[in-house]
This record gives structure tokens, C-alpha cells and sequence, in this order.
């Protein structure tokens, strides 16, 4: 039993064929327009001002937006506009199944409930297999995984997936900055966790229930108050393990500048990767 | 009685994040007196200059971490109202607080109910 994504599901249970699932992404891909086609439509910018900010952006791992109000082409206002305007009318998998024809509401309510049961039962299971092949970790698995899970359902709306590492190569490039913060003592631990830019700004805006767009000290805070509240979790659960430990401060940086930090005595490495549609959960025990 | 609105806190954490988050909520209870410091110093010494009503203190800081910090403002006040307001909940951090004089321990982040249930107690003191 393994975790799947919504359209690999949907095939295998044969909702939808492969050709359709294509289709379906590409006219998804179409109404989900990224910020600088939003921008050109609404003629705040031209296409040569695009490729300006997006050449750019190969260079520096910024959100669009920032790099636009940077090189004054657009304001603060207009990319919290073009922001709201992305969200509003960005659609789901489902919808874009829906809107091409191959799915009913009613058949994709009932693929979106098995799928729901089955992933919940994949990621116990995943869990649980992890555990068992590291009894002395099962509880803390268990737990902390249900810690992160309720903090992504909150701030992403989603759940993430469980692996094992490194059952899959995390793929780095995908990555804009780190955020990691180590327990050391009687147990060593690091808890890291990897994200995007857009992922940055959208958990960001969600806490501080205000509209975030630049990645700054308080947006990256931000993220590091999610990794001190998973490493509070951890440590506690040391602690009354009867580990004497202590927790150090949590640092960011750009991905590109991390260095790995796992030595021989790390014992529990947890990673948190994450993208605005991809969120994994990695767990190392050495 | 002091009324809640008169409440002077004082909030120290080394996160911007959670120094807005704690500024929003009390707002949003009607406190509206509140300074906030990022180190054990900075609290000190707005400790010493404000004498605050009620303080919310982290933990693990640099420069001066919360268990050095809450000695010595129980040295200046021994009747100082302190909680501490940490991610890390392990027993001997809750035990070495509440001997140092802390008035009661929680896990970040508070909810409204045991916010208000702080304020209150707080603001009987005074």
C-alpha cells in the first residue's frame, strides 16, 4: 500500500482514462495562470517586462512578485491583486475533470472519499511500518507525524506524505530556502524543513492572517516557528522518555547555501519538504 | 481590580512571529498596554523601567535564555506575575521555571480560553 496522487488514483480505479487525465491537466494548467500571464492580461506589464523579471528569477530563487515591485514594474497593490486574482480563479484537479466532461460531480465526490480513506489508511500504515522497524522510534513517528499533519491541514489545507528515508529522492531544485533546528544531547536530532518561495508566503499570510508577498525576516520567522513547534513536540517526547536533551535555535538560510548536517551521532532526522502541491514527510533513524 | 485594559505586559519571545501573534490576541481581548523584547536583557530592562503586570516569557533565546532571565526578575519582584510561554514542555524545564518563581507553564501556542483565563487571574493581582 503506497500513497498515490489524485490522478494516478483515479486511473487505476479506472474513473478516468490516461488520455483524459492529460487533457484534464492541461485545461488546468490553462485557467491556473501564473502571475506574469495575469499581469500581461491586465496590461500592468508587457511581455518584454516579463521576460525581464522572469530572466531574473533564474538567478535569484525570489517570488515573481517581489522581483517585479523590485525592478518597479509592478506595486505592492498590483501583486496582492494578481495574488488574489491567481487564487480565486485557480481550479483543482477535480473541477478541471469536471469542467472537460469526465466526471460528474457526484462520481468525483464518491473518488474523492475512497481516495481520502485509502491515503489515510496508506499513510497509518506507512507510519506504522516505520515504527516497526524502529520500535524504539514507533511512538514518536506516530506522534510527531500527527503534529505535522495537523499543522499542514491547517496552513496548506492538505496532508502530507510519509516516507521512509529515502525511499524517494527528494529532488532539491524544487527548494528556494531551509529551515532547521537541532536537539542535541543524550539524543541528537535534526528536524529540517525545505520549501519554496510561494509555500513561504502562503503559510505566512495564513498565520498572520494578513497578506504576505516578499520573503523577509518575519515571513522566514514564521517558518521557523513551525519547525520549533514540531522540535517542542520531539524533544518533549525525549524528555519524558527519561532523554535528557536540549533544543538549539532554529536557523534559515537558501537552500543553496545549506550544507547537510547529519554526523553519525544524529539519531532522528526529520525532514519536511515543500512545494505549493507537494508537502513530504521524511524520517531517518540511524 | 486592575481593569483588563489597563494590564501592562510585557511579551518576550525571540520570534517575530509569535511577539505579532501574542500583540494580535491581546488586542483582540482588550489589552491594550503590552511592549515586547527579543532577548532575556531586553526584557530585563524594560522589566526594570516598566515594571509590568504580567509577563510572557520564551524560553530558549540567545544572549540570555528565560530560565536566567525569570531569576533575575524574580530578584527585582519577587511578586512578579510571569508565565512561560514555551515550544519545549519537558519536566525539567516546567520544573526549573516554577521553582525560579514562574506562575504557570504552557505550550505555544495559547489559545483565547487560557489567554483570558491569564488575564483575568493577572489582573485580580492587581
Amino acid at each position: 500500500m503506497d500513497v498515490k496522487y489524485f490522478g494516478q488514483f483515479l486511473m487505476e480505479h479506472k474513473f478516468i482514462t490516461p488520455p483524459q487525465l492529460l487533457d484534464a491537466v492541461q485545461h488546468q494548467r490553462g485557467v491556473n495562470k501564473k502571475i506574469g500571464i495575469l499581469a500581461i492580461d491586465k496590461r500592468y506589464i508587457n511581455s518584454q517586462q516579463l521576460q525581464l523579471i522572469l530572466d531574473s528569477q533564474k538567478f535569484k530563487s525570489k517570488p515573481f512578485g517581489e522581483l517585479a515591485v523590485a525592478k518597479k514594474l509592478l506595486t505592492h497593490e498590483q501583486v496582492s491583486e494578481l495574488l488574489s486574482t491567481q487564487k480565486v480563479d485557480r481550479i483543482l484537479l477535480g473541477e478541471a475533470l469536471i469542467e472537460c466532461g469526465y466526471l460528474t460531480l457526484g462520481q468525483l465526490e464518491k473518488a474523492l472519499n475512497t481516495y481520502k480513506c485509502e491515503q489515510e489508511e496508506a499513510q497509518f500504515f506507512i507510519a506504522s511500518s516505520l515504527g516497526a522497524m524502529h520500535p524504539q522510534y514507533s511512538d514518536l513517528v506516530q506522534q510527531s507525524t500527527n503534529i505535522i499533519q495537523n499543522m499542514l491541514l491547517r496552513l496548506v489545507d492538505q496532508r502530507g506524505k510519509v516516507f521512509g528515508c529515502f525511499e524517494k529522492t527528494p529532488k532539491n531544485s524544487h527548494y528556494d530556502y531551509m529551515t532547521y533546528q537541532e536537539i542535541k544531547g543524550e539524543k541528537n536530532c535534526i528536524i529540517g524543513m525545505a520549501l519554496n518561495a510561494q509555500t513561504i508566503l502562503l503559510i505566512a499570510s495564513r498565520i498572520l492572517k494578513r497578506e504576505v508577498i516578499l520573503v523577509n525576516e518575519l515571513s522566514l520567522d514564521v517558518i521557523k516557528e513551525f519547525v520549533n513547534i514540531v522540535l517542542g513536540h520531539i524533544s518533549s517526547y525525549l524528555s519524558n522518555q527519561g532523554f535528557k536533551t536540549e533544543a538549539m535555535l532554529p536557523h534559515s538560510m537558501k537552500f543553496s547555501e545549506f550544507v547537510p548536517l547529519i554526523k553519525p551521532q544524529t539519531e532522528i532526522v526529520v525532514s519536511i519538504l515543500m512545494t505549493e502541491d507537494q508537502f513530504d514527510i521524511y524520517y531517518l533513524f540511524q | 481590580m486592575l481593569a483588563k485594559a489597563n494590564l501592562k505586559v510585557l511579551i518576550v519571545d525571540d520570534s517575530i512571529t509569535i511577539r505579532e501573534l501574542m500583540k494580535q490576541q491581546l488586542k483582540e481581548l482588550g489589552v491594550c498596554c503590552f511592549e515586547t523584547a527579543e532577548t532575556g536583557i531586553e526584557a530585563l530592562e524594560l522589566f526594570q523601567i516598566s515594571n509590568p503586570n504580567l509577563v510572557f516569557l520564551d524560553i530558549n533565546m540567545p544572549k540570555m535564555n528565560g530560565v536566567e532571565a525569570l531569576s533575575k526578575m524574580m530578584v527585582i519582584n519577587p511578586k512578579a506575575y510571569i508565565i512561560i510561554l514555551s515550544s519545549l514542555c519537558t519536566k525539567e524545564k516546567v520544573n526549573e521555571t516554577m521553582q525560579c518563581g514562574a506562575k504557570n507553564f504552557f505550550m505555544k501556542p495559547i489559545d483565547d480560553k487560557k489567554m483570558e483565563h491569564i488575564l483575568l487571574e493577572a489582573s485580580q493581582l492587581f
